[in-house]
């Protein structure tokens, strides 16, 4: 189905079955607007010499994401779908909580693992072992536990010896490895991903795959950004489809793929 | 109350301030002693020149003078490194403001105590003057840390609100440097507050800075525990800058992610 939805709809969720598993993440109503900027000084200098010439900011304002309301229960993996620019990034960046919707609410219930861009959260200047403890804290993480937990993310990162050089000079692939080895082991209730995995080899894809499964296997919640349809497919029980910032189809991959080649095509 | 909200968030953050600060600890002082013991090169260099200058030059009166005005050089670094640091603090930690979510302020909170390791160095010089110059241990000393801590709060408010405004107004910095080069002036590092004609008392009593500055000094140097006036307006402008800072910075931070 492709209809825009309305706020109306937001509300007709179904009960709460005693059966349902409790709900990670509800997304209510949620609007956010970007300016884009043709022209805007950002400096004091600049600003008091456009004041006395009259002078303006210049942006067009866009609607990333428009009333977009949407729940996703503990355990389930929903993928999100859309073309370049539909809004599917600032989703993910809005249920990371680094930027704040201009309208409607946005909760998620337990801890968020965040892996949306490479090396995001990393401070270049300091060594893998020490961003791994920061990103930790930054996730709301205890010392003692990051520090339980430090073994197996070295290991898993295959970093080897690195570990105690400085990020800055980590190529794309040794950044992804230490970014999902930290994502990965800090006990996330919620893990979002977008489409990070898209940069590692194959064999630590595959590695990050079978790593996603046994988030599933333990009841984990995960929302992943996704070009990679057969992902959604053989991965996901849910996919939302995402068209100019709204929320156009929200059901099983399998139907919801067709609604996405649909509109695919039709541009 | 949004302030007291923020700050009870923050308080529930600290593991995260202590790992904030032990980044910024780490470049300042490339994670070594030397590095820490490095940065007191630069107040013993002012002191040098300044001694050199006021006494050399200009013949000052006052007594132990390179301890006078090393003790004010050193509160006079901590804010002044700790204001500009503040400044930079949200442009220079973009990549982890626009792109994690976590408590922006913790930021700009961190790197207002990196100056306090400066100036907790700073003491051992003291202390080795409090002995050339036979300066004796007083009970006002407990005062000192008393009067850099409200010093600091006020650091903190200011720095929020300078590191937002810095966001919008790339600029600010450079206001920000020439500001606290002619607080120096302004502040009684080099005479002594009573040196101040009558008609501009006004202007080292409105101070918060000229006022830690003689609280700390008189503390340390002539065994005197700071006027209640002083505890007073220390601790209205710390609180009352506080305040500030995080209403301002709350309000600010929405527009980050567009502005960085």
């Amino acid at each position: 189905m492709l209809s825009s939805l309305q706020p109306a709809s937001s509300v007709a969720q179904p009960l709460d079955g005693p059966a349902q598993p409790p709900v990670a993440i509800e997304v209510d109503g949620v609007s956010k607007r970007y300016r884009r900027y043709a022209y805007r000084n950002l400096s004091l200098k600049g600003r008091a010499l456009d004041l006395l010439r009259g002078r303006g900011d210049q942006f067009v304002e866009f609607d990333a994401l428009r009333n977009v309301s949407f729940r996703v229960r503990h355990g389930e993996m929903v993928a999100v779908l859309g073309r370049n620019g539909a809004g599917k990034s600032t989703l993910l960046r809005l249920l990371a909580g680094i930027v704040e919707p201009d309208a409607g609410s946005v909760q998620v219930h337990g801890r968020v693992s965040p892996l949306l861009e490479l090396g995001a959260g990393f401070a270049p200047e300091l060594s893998g072992l020490r961003n791994v403890y920061l990103y930790g804290a930054l996730l709301g993480l205890r010392r003692e536990d990051i520090a339980a937990q430090i073994d197996s993310i070295v290991d898993f990162s295959e970093i080897g010896e690195f570990i105690a050089t400085p990020v800055k000079h980590y190529s794309s692939g040794m950044y992804l490895r230490l970014a999902f080895a930290v994502a990965a082991h800090l006990n996330p209730d919620v893990l979002l991903l977008d489409e990070v995995l898209a940069v590692g080899d194959v064999a630590f894809q595959a590695k990050c795959m079978a790593r996603i499964t046994d988030f599933r296997a333990q009841g984990k919640t995960i929302v992943l950004v996704t070009h990679v349809l057969q992902h959604a497919l053989d991965l996901c029980d849910r996919a939302l489809l995402i068209h100019h910032g709204g929320l156009v189809d929200d059901g099983p991959p399998g139907t919801v793929l067709d609604a996405y080649n649909a509109i695919l095509t039709s541009a | 109350m949004r302030a007291i909200r923020r700050v009870r968030v923050l308080i529930s953050r600290q593991q995260l301030l202590i790992e904030l600060f032990r980044k910024d600890f780490d470049v300042r002082y490339a994670g070594s002693v030397l590095g820490v013991l490095w940065t007191q090169l630069y107040p013993l260099l002012l002191l040098a020149v300044y001694s050199f200058v006021f006494s050399t030059i200009f013949h000052s009166a006052i007594p132990r003078f390179p301890l006078f005005l090393f003790v004010g050089i050193a509160v006079y670094q901590f804010f002044s490194t700790a204001t500009q640091l503040a400044t930079g603090s949200i442009l220079a930690n973009a990549h982890l403001v626009a792109r994690v979510g976590f408590p922006r302020e913790l930021v700009t909170l961190s790197v207002v105590l990196i100056p306090l390791v400066d100036l907790a160095m700073s003491h051992l010089i003291l202390l080795l003057g409090a002995v050339w110059y036979g300066v004796s241990p007083a009970w006002s000393w407990l005062a000192m840390p008393v009067v850099v801590v409200l010093l600091a709060l006020t650091c903190a408010g200011l720095g929020l609100v300078l590191a937002t405004a810095a966001v919008y107004f790339r600029d600010v910095r450079f206001f920000v440097e020439v500001g606290v080069l002619m607080l120096m002036f302004l502040s009684p590092i080099f005479y002594s507050e009573s040196a101040v004609p009558e008609s501009l008392q006004w202007v080292v009593q409105i101070n918060p800075l000229a006022i830690a500055i003689s609280a700390y000094r008189s503390a340390f140097l002539d065994g005197t525990w700071p006027a209640l006036s002083a505890w007073l307006t220390l601790a209205v402008v710390g609180v009352a800058a506080c305040w500030v800072g995080i209403e301002v910075f709350d309000r600010g931070q929405r527009g980050f992610a567009d502005a960085l």
